[in-house]
C-alpha cells in the first residue's frame, strides 16, 4: 500500500512530456501550456472539450490530494469524501469521453486506476483512525435520514427519462451521485449497499440511452467530417475537369492538400469507431477506413495527367514565342515539381514527365527537353547514387529500429509497442508519467536516422519535419542543404536567373534544394513529445499537410486508434540527405 | 588465351548494351516526338552494328575505347564514350563514361560530365575542361565524387579514328567515409554523336 502512494507521489503526473537530454534521470517539470501532459484532445466531436476540460480538472485535484495526504499522512472524513467524489467523477466522465472517442481516454484509464489504488490506501489508513467509528455512525444516520427525499428525486428522474429528457435526467442522477459519495467516503462497503443499491439502479436506467446519445453526437460529427471530406473532394475534380493553364493547376495542388489533411482527419476518427461498433476486432482492424474511396488517389493522379495532356492539344500557336512558350511551360513544370515533392511518387513522376513532352511538343521546345534530359539525366542519376551510398554509410539506425529493439514488451517490461505487434504505431500500455522515464531512458540522447524531411509552412523561422508514416516525426531548424546543394544543382541543370529547369526531375531537385526538402536526416534525438495519433492527424495545420505524402493515409491503425501514439522529436542533425547530394551539417 | 576470353566476354556484353541502348533510345524518341527520329534511326543503326558477328563485336570493342583510372587502386574500364550535348541558350555539356547508355551500365563504371561554351567536340582537342567525376569500382564499392570546389580536369589530347584520347590532369576524389585521394588516369573516348 505504502508502495502506491509512493508511485503517485513519485509520479505526481508529469506536466509535459517534452523532457531533455539533460532532463534523462530526473522527471520534466510542468508548463503552463500543458499542465497534466495527456495525449491531447482531438476536438471532432464538439462536446467534447468541455468535457475534456472538466476531467483535466478533477485530475488536477486528485493530485493536489494525493500529494497533500502522503505529506500529513492522517487522513480526515473531509479528505476521505472529496477523494470518493473525485475518483467517482473521474470514472464517470471518462467513460463519456470514450464516447466521443477522446485518445487521452486509454491514458487517464491507466491514471484513475493508480488514483483508486490510492483511494485504498487513503481508506485504510483513515479506518485505522479513532475518529472513523464516530464518523460513520454520524453518516449512517445522515443518509438514513435523506433517504425518502432522494427517492422523491429518483422518482422524478426516472420520469424525466420517460418524457425523452435524458440530458435533464443524466444532471439530476448525477447530483445525487455526488452527494452520496461525497459523505459516504468513510463507510465500510456493507453500510453503502442500502444507500448505493437504488441509486444505482436509476444510474443504470440513464446510462443506456446517455450511451446512444454521446454515441449518437460522435456519429453526428463523424457524418459532418464526411461531408466536409465529400465536398472537397467535389471541388477537386471539378477543377480537375474544367480547370486551365497553371493556375487551374495550382489551384489543384491547394484543393488536393486541403482534401489531403481532411481524409486523414476523417480516417483518424473513423478508426475510432472500431471499440463501438463491434464490427471490428484486432485482427481485421477498423472496417469504416473502407469506406473512404480507396481509388481516390490514383484517380487524382491520372487526372492531373489528362490535366497536362489537355493542356498540350490546346495549345494556342498564333503570336507565341519561344519566350512566351517556355514561359507557359515551365509554370505548368513548376506546380507538377511541388506536385511530386508532396506525392512521393517516383511512378507517376515518370508519366508527369511524359505528358510533360507531349506538352513540349505543342509549344515546339521538344528539342530542347529532350537535348536537356540528355545533358542532365544521367549526372542526376550518378548524384542521387552518390548520395544515397554516403547516407548509408552513416552509422545511425533508423528511430524505428532503435525504438522497437529497445521498446517492445517483454517478460516483465512494458514498453510501447506490443509484443506481437498488429499496427507500426506505438501503443499506450500504460499511464504516460510511467512511460515517459521508460522512452528517456532508451531513446533521448540516441543517433538515430529520420524518414523523408520536408519544410513546415508558415513557421516564424524556418523549420523542418520528417514523415510520420511509422509514428515518429522529427522537428528541426538546422538545415544546411538549400546553401550547401543549390549552388551545385544550379550548375549541374544549367540553371540561371532566367534560365527555368526543363526537365520535372530537374525543376523537382532544385524546388527540394531550395525549400530543404531531403530523403533524410541524421543527428541526436535530444527531447520528444508524446501525442495520441487520433489528436495528431485530426489537427495537423494546413502549412503542414505534407506530415503524410499526398494520397497517403499513412499508418493502418489495428483495433482501436485511439490507443496508438505519436512521437514528435527534436533532432539535431549531424548529417542530411537530400536526394541528390548529402550534406555534412558540422560545419 | 587470356585475351581472346575476355574478347569474347566484352563481345557478349556489348550486345547486351547494345540491346539495351536501342529499347531506352524508342522509349525516350517516341515521348519526345519527331525531334527525337533521328536519334532512333541512329539507335537502330547503332544496334545493328553491334548485334552481327563475335568478330565484328571484337572490332567494335576495339572500336568502344577504354580508360584506367588510378585511384586507391587501379581500375581498368573495358570501354569509354565521349558525346557533347548541346542546349540553346544554354552552352554544351560534355559527358564521357564507362558506358553508351546508363541502363547498361556495368562495373567497373565511370562517369564525367563539365559545362563547356563550345559548340563541337573537335574544338575541345587540345583543351582542358573541369567537371565532375563519378567512379564506382563495383556494385558494392563506395562511389568516389570529386568535390565542388575540387572539380577534376581532363586534358582533352587528340582525336583520331573517331576517339578522343586524353588524362586526368588533376583532380581529387572523396568517398563516403570521407576520405580523399587524388586520382590519375587516361582515357581513348569513342566520339558519339549527341543530338546537335
Amino acid at each position: 500500500m505504502k508502495r502506491t502512494i509512493c508511485s503517485i507521489i513519485a509520479c505526481i503526473w508529469l506536466g509535459t512530456f517534452v523532457v531533455s537530454q539533460s532532463a534523462r534521470a530526473q522527471r520534466a517539470e510542468p508548463t503552463p501550456e500543458s499542465p497534466f501532459g495527456h495525449l491531447g484532445n482531438a476536438g471532432v466531436v464538439p462536446a467534447s472539450k468541455g468535457m475534456y476540460n472538466a476531467v483535466a480538472k478533477v485530475e488536477e485535484s486528485l493530485q493536489e490530494l494525493t500529494k497533500k495526504l502522503s505529506k500529513d499522512g492522517t487522513p480526515d472524513s473531509k479528505d476521505m469524501a472529496k477523494m470518493y467524489l473525485l475518483v467517482g467523477q473521474l470514472n464517470r466522465w471518462l467513460a463519456f469521453l470514450d464516447h466521443y472517442r477522446e485518445p487521452a481516454v486509454v491514458d487517464w484509464r491507466f491514471r484513475a486506476a493508480f488514483y483508486h489504488r490510492a483511494l485504498l490506501d487513503v481508506r485504510s489508513r483513515y479506518y485505522a483512525t479513532p475518529q472513523a467509528s464516530k464518523d460513520r455512525e454520524k453518516v449512517i444516520k445522515l443518509l438514513a435520514n435523506g433517504q425518502a427525499a432522494r427517492g422523491k428525486a429518483f422518482m422524478k428522474t426516472l420520469k424525466m427519462l420517460q418524457d425523452g429528457e435524458i440530458k435533464q435526467a443524466e444532471n439530476s442522477i448525477e447530483k445525487i451521485q455526488s452527494e452520496i459519495l461525497s459523505i459516504s467516503g468513510v463507510l465500510h462497503d456493507t453500510d453503502k449497499e442500502p444507500f448505493y443499491t437504488p441509486m444505482n439502479k436509476v444510474v443504470g436506467e440513464v446510462a443506456g440511452p446517455m450511451s446512444n446519445f454521446r454515441n449518437r453526437e460522435a456519429r453526428d460529427a463523424e457524418q459532418a467530417e464526411r461531408s466536409k471530406l465529400d465536398e472537397l473532394i467535389n471541388q477537386l475534380e471539378e477543377s480537375l475537369t474544367s480547370g486551365s493553364g497553371a493556375e487551374g493547376l495550382q489551384k489543384i495542388s491547394k484543393q488536393w492538400q486541403l482534401m489531403h489533411l481532411q481524409r486523414l482527419r476523417v480516417y483518424a476518427f473513423v478508426s475510432t469507431s472500431a471499440s463501438h461498433s463491434g464490427e471490428s476486432s484486432v485482427a481485421t482492424g477498423p472496417a469504416a477506413p473502407a469506406n473512404l474511396p480507396d481509388d481516390l488517389t490514383a484517380r487524382i493522379k491520372s487526372s492531373i495527367i489528362d490535366y497536362v495532356k489537355r493542356e498540350a492539344g490546346n495549345v494556342n500557336r498564333d503570336g507565341l514565342t519561344r519566350d512566351s512558350a517556355l514561359q507557359s511551360f515551365q509554370a505548368i513544370q513548376s506546380v507538377l515539381a511541388e506536385l511530386t515533392l508532396r506525392a512521393d511518387d517516383a511512378a507517376w513522376e515518370d508519366a508527369l514527365q511524359k505528358s510533360l513532352n507531349e506538352l513540349a511538343k505543342s509549344y515546339q521546345l521538344n528539342s530542347d527537353v529532350y537535348n536537356y534530359q540528355l545533358a542532365t539525366k544521367d549526372l542526376l542519376r550518378w548524384r542521387q547514387r552518390t548520395a544515397e551510398e554516403w547516407a548509408s554509410a552513416q552509422s545511425e539506425p533508423l528511430v524505428t529500429s532503435v525504438a522497437t529493439a529497445e521498446l517492445t514488451t517483454k517478460d516483465n517490461f512494458v514498453g510501447m509497442y506490443e509484443q506481437n505487434r498488429q499496427a507500426t504505431l506505438p501503443v499506450i500500455m500504460k499511464a504516460l508519467p510511467d512511460l515517459i522515464p521508460t522512452v528517456v531512458e532508451k531513446l533521448v540522447g540516441k543517433s538515430v536516422k529520420s524518414s523523408k524531411v520536408l519544410p513546415i509552412d508558415g513557421s516564424e523561422k524556418p523549420q523542418w519535419y520528417t514523415q510520420a508514416d511509422d509514428g515518429f516525426y522529427f522537428v528541426f531548424s538546422n538545415n544546411r542543404v538549400s546553401k550547401v546543394v543549390l549552388p551545385i544543382l544550379r550548375k549541374d541543370l544549367l540553371v540561371e536567373s532566367n534560365k527555368a529547369p526543363l526537365s520535372l526531375a530537374a525543376a523537382a531537385a532544385l524546388l527540394s534544394a531550395e525549400v530543404g526538402a531531403s530523403e533524410h536526416a541524421g543527428g541526436k534525438l535530444t527531447s520528444f513529445t508524446l501525442e495520441g495519433y487520433v489528436t495528431r492527424m485530426t489537427n495537423i495545420p494546413e502549412g503542414q499537410s505534407s506530415l503524410l505524402p499526398l494520397g497517403s493515409l499513412g499508418p493502418d491503425p489495428r483495433g482501436d486508434a485511439k490507443r496508438y501514439m505519436m512521437l514528435q522529436c527534436q533532432l539535431e542533425p549531424t548529417w542530411i540527405q537530400h536526394k541528390y547530394y548529402f550534406v555534412s551539417q558540422a560545419k | 588465351m587470356k585475351l581472346s576470353r575476355s574478347v569474347s566476354c566484352l563481345a557478349a556484353l556489348t550486345i547486351l548494351l547494345a540491346a539495351c541502348s536501342k529499347e531506352q533510345r524508342d522509349q525516350l524518341a517516341e515521348s519526345v516526338g519527331n525531334a527525337s527520329d533521328k536519334v532512333a534511326a541512329k539507335a537502330q543503326e547503332v544496334t545493328k552494328q553491334a548485334t552481327e558477328s563475335v568478330q565484328q563485336a571484337k572490332e567494335q570493342v576495339v572500336a568502344d575505347g577504354e580508360a584506367k583510372f588510378k585511384l586507391d587502386k587501379e581500375i581498368a574500364f573495358g570501354a569509354s564514350f565521349i558525346n557533347l550535348v548541346t542546349i540553346k541558350d544554354r552552352g554544351s555539356v560534355l559527358q564521357l563514361r564507362s558506358y553508351s547508355e546508363s541502363a547498361g551500365e556495368s562495373f567497373p563504371s565511370y562517369f564525367f560530365q563539365a559545362n563547356t561554351p563550345s559548340g563541337t567536340i573537335n574544338a575541345l582537342s587540345g583543351q582542358s575542361i573541369s567537371g565532375t567525376l563519378f567512379v564506382k569500382s563495383d556494385a558494392k564499392d563506395t562511389t568516389w565524387m570529386s568535390a565542388a570546389e575540387q572539380p577534376v580536369t581532363l586534358a582533352l589530347e587528340s582525336i583520331t579514328d573517331g576517339k578522343m584520347k586524353g588524362r586526368i590532369a588533376s583532380g581529387q576524389l572523396a568517398s563516403a567515409s570521407g576520405q580523399s585521394i587524388p586520382v590519375t588516369g587516361t582515357f581513348e573516348a569513342m566520339i558519339e554523336g549527341g543530338l546537335e
